[in-house]
Order: C-alpha cells, then structure tokens, then sequence
C-alpha cells in the first residue's frame, strides 16, 4: 500500500509496518508522535514500545508529547544502538566474554568513553609517532589527528560490519596505484588499531567499536538473546533512520518481523551524519520489511516563499532536479542578502538584525545564527555585539551556543578551574609537566568567577594576592593571601565586596588543602564538583545562573570522573595522581572535551549560535535564519583526514574501487545540497544571507555556495526583467 | 577575441595582447612596462571568459607572480582595467598569485591527496628554523665536530683553543647553513629523506660525507615537521606537484579551472615550479614574461634564468620582446646596455661572459606617451678616482650627504639609497637621521608590514599588563596611535587645530589618570568626565563620545583577552586593521602566534607581545605566502633605503648605488674573497656548494670531486652580482650615482682592503671615454 501526505494518525494503520519518507519539515515527527499516543491509548504496554534514535536528543519531541499528553502511564523505551549494545553486552556478558577473547573472562567489562579511549589510544600511538612510523615523507598528521583517525576506523569497521584488518585493504585500494608511501601509513595504522584491540581485550576495556563489535557477534547470534529480543518488543518507533549506521539497520531488520507494529521515519534528503558512519542507503532498504510507504511530500514548515526558495536551490544544485517541488511563492522574498566589504561590519549588521527582530518581539529562539564554522573570534565579537544592543535598546538576547569538540584547555571557564586545581594541589607540581599557574591566569580566573570583578581589578588582586614562592625542591608553589592583607587604597580601589567573595572563595581552598594536609583523598572530579557546587554556582559568583559556564563545569566533572573510574577502576589508593595525570594530558591537549552532552538547555529563549552541521543534526525548526560567511569553503569541504575515509568505509562502497576526484568533486556537491536544503527547510519566514567580502583572513571569498547565490540572484533578475518586459 | 587593441600600447605590448592562446615566452628589459602589459593581457582574458559564460563555470585566468608586494598591486591593476572597460564584477574570473600561494591553493582543496589532514599548518620561517637548530644541535651531540674539523685549514684543526673556539659558535652556524640549503636543493629535486638514505646505503661510509650529514639532518627536520602536522614554505609546491601528479582526476579539474596561466617574473622560476605550471596549463595556455637579465634569486634559492631561457627556445613557443623602456633618461639606459655589452665581450673572466642575455634597452620613440625622461637632464656620477680610497663610514657621509643637499631643492622628486646588504642599510639610515633627512626604510620586512605588526604589538602589550604604573601611559597612547587615526581623527582632520587640541587633551587626561580602572570600570555613577578629570563642555561633546567609544573597545579586548591567542589577536584585528593587506596580515599574525602558543605553552600575553614586537623591530624576518604586504610606492622627498634586491621592479628619479666593490660585487678573480668561503676553511671551500654538489653527485650517480662546487660557486654568484648591479642601474629615471668602500676586513689574519670591482671600473672607463656624458 502506498499513501501520500498523511495528515492523521490513521488507526488502521496501528499494527502494520509503516516506512514514512517525507522531506525535513513535512511533519513526521508530529505525525510519529500522535502515532505513538495512539499505540499508547490504545493500550499498548509503554514497556514493550521501543523508540530507537541516532542520538538521545532526537528523543525529546517523543518526551514532550507524552508531557503534553493526558496519558498517565509509563514511558516508553528510548534508546539508541549504542546505549542498547552497551547493556546488551552488559547483561550477556558471561556469555560473550570468553568467546570475545576477553583476558579476564570473570570480571566486568570497562566500558571506555571518547576520551579514554584516546587516551589508550594515545599510550600506544605516541611511541609509535615518535618512532617516526607515521612520519613518512607524504604523510604529516599531528598526534592527536593520527590517534583520532584510528579510532575513527576502528568505529566504522564496527559499524558497517567488516573486520578490523580489511580498513587498509579498503583504504588501498580507494588509494589505487597512485605513487606514494600511503599504503605502508595505512598498514602501520592497522597494526596500532589491532595492538589498541589486543590491549582493550587483555583488560576488559570496551571502547565502542568493542561494544557494537561484542553486540555483533556475539549477543545477537545468542539464541536467548533472539528469544529476548522477539519476545522484548511488540512496537517499534524508528526516528530519522537516514542519520543512523549500518548496525542499527541490521537491529532494526532483526526486530522488524516480530513487532505488531512499527513506524521508520525517513528522510530521503539526509544523511547529515554520513561522516559518522550513518547510511541512508542502508536505511532505505528497510523499506522492503515494511508493509505500507507513506510520503510527506510537502513541508508544514516553510511559507510559500522559503518553499519557493527550496525549489529553487534544488535547480541550481541538486543533482536530481524535481520539478514538482516548484512552489507558488517568491524565493527573492524569503531571503535577503548582505554584502559588507568587512567582517567586523558584517558581524555589526546581523547584531543590528537581530536587534531588530528581538524588538519587534520575535523570540531569541526563534532565531539560529549559523556559519560552518565557530570560532571564539566570532562567537565573542556577535555575542559582544548583541549585548551592546541589549544596552541600547533595553532589551534581552540571550544566546546559547554549541561548538564541536575543542581542547578543554582552550575554554576559559575550564581554564579557570583547572587554575584553581592547580592552587589547591601546589603539592601537585613538578616544575615539568606541571607548573604554578601564571599571575594572568589567576587573574582570568577571578575576573571569570567573581561576580562584579571586572578584568583590570581582578589583575590588580591577583598581582598582589597571589604568590608562586620556590621550595626546597626548586619548584614554585602557589598561594593564595587574603584581601585584608592588601593596603587600604588597593583595597578601596577593588571594592570591599569583591574582597569579601574573594576571601570566601580563598578560605575555602584553604580548608581544602588543610584538609587534604590532615590526610584527607579526595579525587578531583570531587573537588571540582565541590569547588562548583559549593562556591562557584552560589550567589556572588560568576557562575551562579550561567548555563553556559555551567555545562562546561558539568562537562569537566563528567570527564574526570569517567576517566577515574575506567583507569582507577577498583583503585583505593591516593587520588593525587589519577589527578595528576590527568592534568598533565589536558596540558598536553591530548583531552578534548566532549560534545555538548546536556540538551537540557534546549528549551532556553535563546538565540542558537552554532556551525551549521550541529544545528540540522539538532533537527531544530527556527523562523529566521542567518547564514554567515558564506563565502566559505566550509559549507561543502568535508574534514580531510588521510589515514580513514567517511566514504571509502562505507558497506556499499566497492572494495575495489579507486576514490577519484570526480567522487570528491561530486561528494561535495551533495554535502552543499544537503546543508543548503536541509537549513531551508528548517526556516519558516526568512533567511538572512550575511558575506563579508573578505574573509576573516583578508581574502576575498568565492565558494561554491556564494556562487550558487549569485545565479539565484541573477536568476531573480532575469526572471523580474523577463516579467516586466511581458 | 577580437583583434582590436586600443592604442596606449606601444607596438611590442599590442602584439602581446594580441595573444590568443598557445605558449608565449616575452624577454623584458627593464622599465618596459612588462607587469603593465600582462595585466592588461590578463583583463582581456577575463573579459573573453566572461563573453563566453565560462566565469559561472568556475573558469578563472591565473597570474602568478614571484613577489608577494606584486599580487595585490597586479589584482588591482585588473580590476581597474576590468571596471573601465564596463564589467560590472570586477573581483571573479581571475585569481592572482605568488606561487607559493598557488601551491597552497592545491594543497589545502585536497590535503589528503598530499599526506596532510585538513588543518595542517604551515611553518613559519622562524620556527622551521628553529626546528633544524635543534636537530643540527642534536646530531653535533652524537656526531661530534669531527666532519667539519676534516675541512679546517691546519692552524685551526691543530689549535685546541682555536677549534674550541669555532667549536662554540662558527661551526654550528656553519653546520645550520649546510644543512638548509641541502635540504632546500634536496625538496627542489623532489628527493625524500627515505630516497636519499636509499642511494647512501648502496655507497662506502665514507663517501659524500656532506650528503651524509645533509640526508640525516633533512631526515629528522621532516620528521619534526611530521609530528606537527607542519609543512615548511619548500614543502608546499612539492607537494602540491605530488596531489596533481597522483590523481588525474584532480589535475584535469585543475587544468579545466585556469584555461589561461600568465606568468610574471619568469626569471625567478625553480625547476620545480616551472613544473607545477607547465603541469597546469597542460602545456598549452601559458604565457611566461620576464628578463633573465634580472634573475638575482639564484645563489639562496633554487631559482635559475636558465629556465625561462629554454622556454624561449622551445619550438612551439611564440618569442616576442618587450624592449622598448621609457623609465630611464637615455644615458642610464646607455650606460646599463654598455654593462651588458662589456660583460659579453671584455669580461676578463670569460666564464661569466654568458651572464647576460644579448638584449638592449631600446628608446621610445618621440610621441611614447611614457617616455624616457629628458637626456639633458640626466646626470651619471661614478664616485672613483685612481688611488682615492673610501671607508664604509666616508662612502655613507658623501651619500648622505649629498642627499641632504639634494633632496630639499627637489621636494617632488623621489630618490633611493640601494644596498647589497642591511648592514650598510641601517648604517646609513642611522646617518640620515643625524642629519635630519627623511627616510623609509625597507630593509628584512617591509615598513607597512613592521607598522602593522607595531600595531597589534601595542595592544597586546597593554593587555599583557593593563593596570601597571604604566598602563595609563600605554592606554594614552593606543588612543593616539590606534583609535584617534580610525576614528575622530579622520574625519575631523579638517578643522586641524581644534583635533591637535583635542587630541592634546585626550592624551594628557588618559596619561594623567591616577587609578586606570576608575576610567575603564568605573563605579557606578562615575561620568566620563569624572573619571579623567575633564571640563564638562558642549563643545567637547564629539571628544568625549569619541573616547565613551574608546572605552567600549577597550572593555572587549579586555574580555577577549581570555580567548585563545590566535582568537583574541582576530578579534582585536577587527578593530585596527582597516585595509586587506592589514586583515590579511592580522590573520597570519594570529596564525603565527597561535603555532608559537603551541610550541610555548607557558606562553601569555607578555610572550606573545615580545614576539610581536622581534617583527615589528625587525629583528626578525617575517615572511609568508601570503599577498599581506603591500606594493611599496616612492614617495617624494622622502629617500628610500633598500637593499638592491627589494628594490627590484621599483624606481626612482634619483639612485645611490652602495659598495660596489669587489667583495659585494666579485668577478671571479683570483683576488676575490667570497662571503660562504669561510676563513676558517681549507682551499677557499664553500661547504653548503660542496653539500649541493655530493647531493648532485648522489642522485646522478657520478663522482665528486672536491672544490669543483666551490669553483663554480663564485661563478654563479659573480654572476648573479652583475644581474644585480644592472637592477640596481635601471632603477634610476634621471639620476644615478655609483660609490664605493674599501670594507676594510682581516683575512687569514692579514688585513685586506676592498678594491673598486670590476664592472665600475669598467662603467667609469667608459663614462670617461665619452666626455660628452
């Protein structure tokens, strides 16, 4: 059966197997959701109703229905492939150990996140590169891009389902005869990816590729596993399969025949997350176990003009022009385009925008600020610019922004407690790897944590209060004396009540390392979360009511803790030195810190700034848009990484097949149509084009995507001139 | 294309742009408007790209050029020629580029291709030199110093507290000297470290020690490099030969982009380089001008004329000449063809007979719309009489004080003081300044880019340290220099001596306040007047936003001062550069530090700052790939002070030529002593020749024999230094002045004297066989 643009949930429709394809906005969510209250009103056991997701985030309009909802029962199962092995393989686990090959089949597995996964990854590659393995002469990647790549290959064999030891076969063959030393870089990357698989498997750890791989093979064959998982499910919900990987297909293909009923929302022009192994290739086929595909042809969330506009972006740059999206409206008024000479006045003029909206009561999040990229520059000088505004017109624009993952020693907030880390361990220091934080830094550390101490006075205090003094071991320890110590002009010059904050803030390090002299092992994801949640977050302090400082206080405790408990696991020792060494790899910028895992901020009135990819992963629906340096080559470059490929190391890529540079050129071309379409489609009034002629680096800029919207412009204007002259 | 070509073009420059496709190969002498033409060609190009549609399809001509101060001068040139010929996009269609910059282009669209990940960085000069300092050191630990010592001349191998004392500083040197330019000839011949130990294993230990030595060092430098994920600016075109060579795909899309590849200063090409264009254009559309009479890059790069001279020789290449000059007044031009002329004929040394091309500047005819300057007005001076002796010091006294003299009674007129080295330069700079003379000088780095630099340096430095007893001071002067210049000082220069005063009283309330954080932060209530004890008056009232203004950028530096380097100097750069040769510098800068922040750690502002401030007082040479300087025009009454080497495609009415004397201008005498033949060295060797040549001798598997290199050597650069001279020549319009300096050095212990060289003596002999002149 085949159906066009439900509206309804069609009851009937309850206990078949739907594939829905529609494009981003055409309402399937809202359409899954009502499903899913139907399955829900009409009894079905919320226990036995499995929502699968790519990522957790994708969840919350399932969560917020059923908190709008009158239903009262319980909360359905959500969950994504990787949540779901990991339990999996917890619970099989006895089973699965000894035939995994584990060294210890007995005790429990150790399941590693990012981070420590780089960090053993990084125990084995630094001596390597060292060595000069990866240092061939047509081969320059840094540490940390060579660490990350070889897991980035061990993740995608685990997800499409090909064994480890074929990634440098598939990678040299894409490679081809092409002259280079490249297919030995590839082989030694093997050999390190397989002596990082032996440690994990000597000592229970399970990075995840060791997770999806354990859940591969050995708890899905398990016949009690089958019976479970037959038995487990009578309904399935599967969002945005196009986003998800080869794995979870193969879960869902399994699943799919013993389930009443089920319903996979697809979205044909997806696949954002192509370079994190998802296939909507893989996803489609699991349109053949299905027995009903609905489409949604028509978007719920454009005006007739951003339809309009989506049309014609797909004339100019998709590669299967479909005529019948032609829409009614004018595409020259769903957008509107500004051309400065310079960045800092391209930057002024979207502050002025946004300004404008604001005033004129549009919702901060209702408005997305979107660029391919994110750095500090950009998002300091906009938010800057915006809280000027705040100022001038007497209104609020709260801004949330989401950046990829970067150094945690680049966050200033991070940077500010980890200068109190240092502070309150000086026995901590070594002089080497570890040193007493510099008077700046101390100073940057106040100013960021003391509410109402501005950059100058908090230099003023730091230079006065703080003193690193050499000891008998030649190492400088740092110290902290109190306000009252200060002469009374200085004091005066800083303010009594600043003075007072910071003592409190003084004192209480001080009784922390008295406590700590008296003997005292606390780890320090304590401290930190102590520091925070009994200094930092209260009133008085600069990070009581900040969301943003918030999460990244969250984000550190969250990562040391983790990074305590894989590699001190069972450990009753002195913290001092999983401390310290932990440290000493955030100081060696091996740790970078995580992606945004708290979603709970969501729902904050906030203008979201943020690279374009995060947002359409976010799947997020804005009314105005501004799209930022569009002149960039980063709305359709991919990251280029030589030792893995998110194309050649894909299940229906040929084994054989060379990548050539009509693959790049044409993988490129999709990757722009993708972001261009997708952004338009998640715009319901207008979008505002910002370019700057030269770039932030002073050059001018001509991307494919500025091109395109010089034809788009042009081709308004022939069309208003071939008008007229009618 | 059309064959109309409008008529400010002489007859050579019309045939030129008649031009439609093939190879074409143009010699220009110099001052014949060779960058002129090519720009006026390349304008055409893109016109004809944009009649034919082919701009939307990506197609762009592409100009490359060696020098980064010539791109942005050609850019506009284009874009000026494009505008008056009514196209409305005047910035599409054309890409122009040094061809480093091109290099990088190719490298950075498919970094795999070339080995690298996508943010790989580029090493700047100053810590790849670093880079091979510590891997020199490292290998001087293992190896010892005994591979030098084999080279001393027996005083100085047989005397401990003589070798200790080279041991300490010169033999290092030497070594760092060696070791780059092998590793520099050994990416020029596209050889990999793995390559190169290859070809040495298949040899006796002892053999080619030089190359030994080379190949270790090159092998570990690249293996730092590696562990950076660096590329150094040698590497770039390397590698980016390498993405086109391996994927065919990628070169035909390349081919495809630029269907016309114009190219300047052909002279200055490098095998490789010619390669990498050749490549490009498919051996089709390529048009390569310059004046291998100019080719003065070739002893410290891998450049050599005799690659544009084969080009012009090649079958299916359209010669044409441009050699008709109207720069110089006749009897310069005169006297430049006679220096040509005499070095193919009367040379003593007949080696260096053949370091010309037979080609002379020809005179424009009567109605030249850009013609030579008047011949009477002309004056040639050679500063020699026999027997009359000038030290360093005179030679500077008698120019500059001729040019106290001079430049006072020719206000509109522009002159140019040119060196062979800087430290003549700043010699005579510090001269000039004692006798009140105007001067810019462009010697290590341009002047624009040291001021531009000069500037980022200041407010890094008052955030390095924003509330010391100096701030107030420092914070007055970022007002002064900074803010005022961009901002009320530019539109209220009109009314001149109200802004003086203005910024009189600015400056004096900034410097003057006590407590810096009362003006900066001030409490609650605190008015800007207040705060900086100023008169509340009306009439200050542009003054007084002026400096509200101030304040809030100051706030917003201060805040991004918590940013990474490189963000806080982006950020700040938003609020002082204003031009693109300034944002374009801003974002190197910040590139630079930012790799500086990761070789430092401990770095902060007060490092960064002191970084800064090695570029901007010059101590440091600081270069990249990048157009980020600007074109240096002469300005009138002022002299310029340069080396003769930046002094290249520049002119002015009057020129000084410095030390002419055999040491900066050797012939290939037996009497001549040569900067890279050290003192200290046996048989006048010249180790990093003989390292190229063991290299040579390796990869053509020939043999080697000692000196053959070094020989050839002061060959090479007396060549190089005749090219030289005959620049610094044709950079005069009306005026030129030729000096000269006994340089007074010890040798051997002995002191020596500098003679007059050759070539002046000879260019004397004949401006006095002529007494008409």
């Amino acid at each position: 059966m085949s159906d066009s643009d439900p509206v309804a949930v069609d009851n009937a429709l309850l206990f078949r197997k739907v594939f829905l394809e529609g494009i981003a906005g055409s309402g399937k969510t809202t359409y899954a959701a009502q499903h899913m209250l139907a399955w829900l009103a009409s009894g079905v056991d919320p226990s036995r109703l499995l929502i699968f997701v790519p990522q957790m985030p994708l969840a919350r309009p399932y969560q917020q229905a059923l908190h709008d909802s009158d239903y009262g029962g319980g909360a359905p199962i959500i969950t994504t492939l990787a949540s779901f092995a990991r339990e999996a393989v917890r619970v099989y686990w006895s089973e699965l150990a000894a035939p995994l090959g584990v060294g210890s089949p007995s005790h429990e597995p150790i399941f590693l996140n990012i981070e420590t996964t780089q960090y053993f990854m990084a125990r084995f590659a630094l001596p390597r590169i060292a060595n000069g393995e990866f240092a061939l002469n047509d081969m320059r990647v840094a540490p940390p891009r060579i660490i990350s790549q070889v897991i980035d290959n061990l993740n995608r064999a685990a997800l499409m389902g090909f064994p480890l030891e074929e990634v440098a076969e598939r990678l040299g063959n894409a490679w081809g005869g092409r002259d280079s030393s490249r297919l030995a870089v590839f082989q030694r990357a093997r050999t390190l990816a397989l002596e990082f698989r032996a440690h994990c498997l000597q000592h229970n750890l399970l990075d995840f590729s060791l997770t999806i791989e354990a859940f591969r093979r050995f708890v899905q064959p398990l016949p009690e596993f089958q019976t479970f998982l037959q038995a487990r499910f009578d309904f399935l919900l599967a969002e945005n399969i196009e986003e998800d990987t080869p794995a979870a297909h193969d879960f869902l293909a399994a699943l799919l025949p013993y389930v009443q009923g089920a319903l996979l929302l697809y979205d044909k022009d997806g696949g954002l997350r192509t370079f994190l192994g998802a296939d909507p290739d893989s996803a489609h086929a699991l349109r053949g176990l299905c027995d009903d595909h609905l489409i949604m042809p028509h978007s719920r969330v454009m005006s007739a003009d951003m339809a309009a506009l989506s049309a014609a972006f797909n004339r100019i740059l998709s590669p299967r022009f479909e005529p019948d999206l032609q829409a009614e409206g004018d595409p020259s008024a769903a957008f509107s385009y500004s051309a400065n000479r310079f960045y800092p006045q391209m930057i002024e003029a979207v502050a002025d925008q946004i300004a404008a909206l604001v005033a004129a009561d549009v919702k901060p999040h209702q408005i997305a600020v979107l660029s391919p990229f994110l750095n500090d520059s950009l998002r300091f000088s906009l938010t800057y610019a915006l809280r000027q505004r705040e100022e001038l017109h007497g209104i609020q624009i709260p801004v949330l922004t989401h950046r990829p993952s970067r150094a945690l020693s680049d966050d200033a907030i991070t940077r500010a407690l980890l200068t109190f880390t240092l502070i309150a361990h000086p026995h901590w220091l070594d002089g080497l790897t570890l040193s007493a934080p510099p008077a700046k830094d101390v100073a940057d550390a106040l100013a960021l944590c003391i509410s109402d101490l501005d950059p100058l006075r908090a230099r003023l205090l730091a230079e006065i209060i703080y003193r690193a003094k050499r000891d008998d071991q030649n190492v400088l320890r740092p110290s902290l004396s109190a306000f009252a110590k200060l002469e009374a002009d200085k004091q005066a010059r800083i303010g009594y009540r600043v003075g007072q904050r910071y003592d409190a803030l003084r004192e209480w390090l001080d009784s922390y390392r008295a406590r700590l002299e008296y003997g005292e092992n606390i780890p320090l994801d304590h401290f930190l979360r102590r520091l925070f949640g009994e200094k930092l977050s209260q009133k008085g302090y600069a990070l009581h009511n900040n969301l943003e400082a918030g999460r990244v206080a969250a984000q550190l405790i969250a990562s040391v803790q983790h990074f305590r408990q894989t590699l001190y696991d069972r450990y009753e020792g002195d913290w001092s030195e999983a401390g310290r060494e932990y440290l000493s790899l955030v100081s060696q910028r091996l740790l970078p810190s995580l992606y945004a895992q708290s979603w709970q901020d969501e729902n904050a009135d906030a203008v979201l700034m943020m690279p374009a990819n995060t947002f359409l992963l976010r799947n997020r629906y804005v009314d105005y848009q501004f799209w930022l340096d569009v002149g960039s080559g980063g709305w359709f470059e991919r990251l280029e990484q030589p030792l893995t490929h998110p194309y050649v190391l894909r299940r229906e890529y040929l084994p054989d097949q060379v990548w050539t540079d009509d693959d790049e050129a044409a993988a490129e071309e999709a990757a722009l149509y993708r972001t261009v379409i997708g952004l338009v489609r998640r715009c319901r009034q207008h979008i505002y084009i910002a370019l700057a002629d030269l770039g932030e680096s002073g050059f001018e800029q001509s991307g494919k995507l500025l091109r395109a919207l010089q034809r788009l412009v042009s081709a308004n204007a022939e069309d208003a001139e071939g008008e007229a002259s009618e | 294309m059309s064959d109309n070509v409008p008529s400010p073009f002489r007859p050579e420059q019309a045939e030129i742009l008649r031009y439609n496709g093939g190879k074409m190969g143009i010699a220009a002498v110099p001052g014949s408007g060779k960058t002129f033409t090519l720009s006026h060609l390349a304008a055409r190009l893109v016109a004809h790209l944009i009649r034919q549609q082919r701009v939307t399809a990506d197609q762009e001509v592409l100009v490359v050029t060696f020098a980064n101060a010539a791109v942005n001068a050609i850019r506009a040139k284009i874009a000026t020629i494009l505008q008056d010929s009514g196209v409305v996009i005047t910035n599409m269609g054309y890409r122009v580029r040094t061809l480093h910059g091109l290099a990088h282009d190719l490298v950075r669209e498919r970094p795999t291709l070339a080995g690298l990940a996508e943010d790989f960085k580029i090493m700047d000069e100053r810590t790849a030199q670093s880079i091979r300092e510590d891997v020199v050191a490292t290998w001087l630990r293992g190896n010892g110093i005994s591979l030098f010592t084999s080279y001393l001349e027996d005083e100085w191998r047989d005397e401990p507290k003589k070798l200790a004392y080279l041991a300490r500083d010169d033999l290092p040197k030497l070594a760092q000297g060696i070791a780059e330019s092998f590793i520099r000839q050994a990416k020029d011949r596209r050889l990999t470290p793995e390559a190169l130990r290859q070809r040495l294993e298949g040899l006796l230990e002892s053999d080619l020690p030089l190359a030994r030595f080379g190949c270790a060092i090159y092998e570990n430098y690249q293996r730092a490099l590696s562990y950076r994920g660096a590329v150094d600016f040698d590497d770039l075109v390397m590698l980016a030969l390498s993405a086109l060579e391996r994927d065919s795909a990628f070169l035909a899309r390349q081919q495809a982009r630029y269907p016309y590849i114009l190219e300047d200063e052909a002279q200055d090409s490098s095998q490789l380089q010619e390669r990498l264009l050749r490549m490009l254009s498919n051996d089709q559309n390529w048009v390569r001008v310059g004046d291998p009479n100019q080719a003065i890059n070739t002893t410290f790069t891998t450049a050599d004329p005799k690659y544009l001279r084969a080009f012009l020789e090649e079958r299916d290449v359209q010669s044409q000449t441009l050699s008709v000059a109207g720069r110089s007044a006749a009897p310069i031009i005169d006297l430049a063809n006679y220096l040509v002329m005499w070095t193919r004929n009367e040379h003593p040394n007949e080696d260096l007979r053949d370091t010309f091309l037979p080609q002379r500047i020809q005179l424009t005819p009567a109605n030249d719309a850009q013609g030579n300057p008047p011949a009477e007005e002309a004056r040639l001076q050679i500063v020699y009489s026999t027997g009359r002796v000038y030290t360093p010091d005179q030679e500077i006294d008698l120019v500059a004080q001729s040019l106290a003299q001079w430049l006072p009674e020719n206000k509109e007129r522009t002159a140019a003081a040119l060196v062979p080295e800087n430290q003549h330069g700043f010699k005579l700079a510090e001269r000039l300044k004692a006798l009140g003379v105007p001067y810019e000088e462009l010697l290590r780095s341009t002047s624009s880019t040291r001021e531009t630099t000069k500037r980022l340096e200041q407010v890094i430095k008052y955030l390095a340290k924003p509330i010391s007893p100096q701030s107030p001071a420092q914070l007055a002067d970022l007002y002064r220099d900074q803010w005022w210049r961009l901002h009320l000082g530019s539109y209220a220069a009109e009314e001149a001596a109200e802004s003086d005063q203005w910024l009189a009283t600015a400056h004096s309330a900034l410097a003057g306040l006590k407590h810096i954080e009362r003006f900066l932060f001030p409490e609650d209530g605190v008015l800007l007047t207040e705060a900086l004890d100023l008169p509340d008056s009306e009439s200050l009232e542009p003054l007084y936003q002026d400096l509200e203004a101030f304040r809030q950028v100051v706030h917003r530096w201060l805040h991004a001062s918590y940013l990474p380097i490189d963000q806080l100097v982006l950020t700040v750069g938003q609020d002082i550069f204003s031009t693109p040769p300034e944002i374009a510098l801003g974002y190197k800068l910040a590139q630079l530090l930012r790799g500086y922040a990761l070789e430092m750690p401990n770095a902060r502002l007060t490092e960064f700052a002191a970084e800064l401030q090695r570029i901007s007082s010059n101590e440091r040479r600081f270069l990249g790939f990048e157009d980020a300087e600007v074109g240096y025009t002469p300005k009138e009454g002022m002299v310029t002070i340069a080396t003769m080497h930046a002094a290249k495609g520049l002119e002015w009415d009057r020129v000084y030529l410095l030390s002419v004397n055999d040491y900066s201008f050797p012939s290939a005498q037996a009497t001549d002593r040569y900067l890279d033949e050290k003192y200290y060295l046996r048989g006048a060797l010249n180790l990093g020749a003989e390292a190229r040549a063991q290299l040579e001798c390796l990869i053509a598997d020939r043999e080697y024999i000692e000196g053959e290199a070094s020989v050839q050597a002061r060959l090479d650069y007396a060549a190089e230094r005749l090219r030289l001279l005959y620049v610094g020549i044709t950079r005069a319009k009306r005026e030129l002045g030729i000096y000269w300096n006994n340089g007074r050095f010890h040798y051997k212990g002995k002191e020596q004297e500098q003679q007059p060289s050759l070539p002046l003596l000879a260019l004397w002999s004949y401006l006095n066989g002529n007494p008409e002149r």
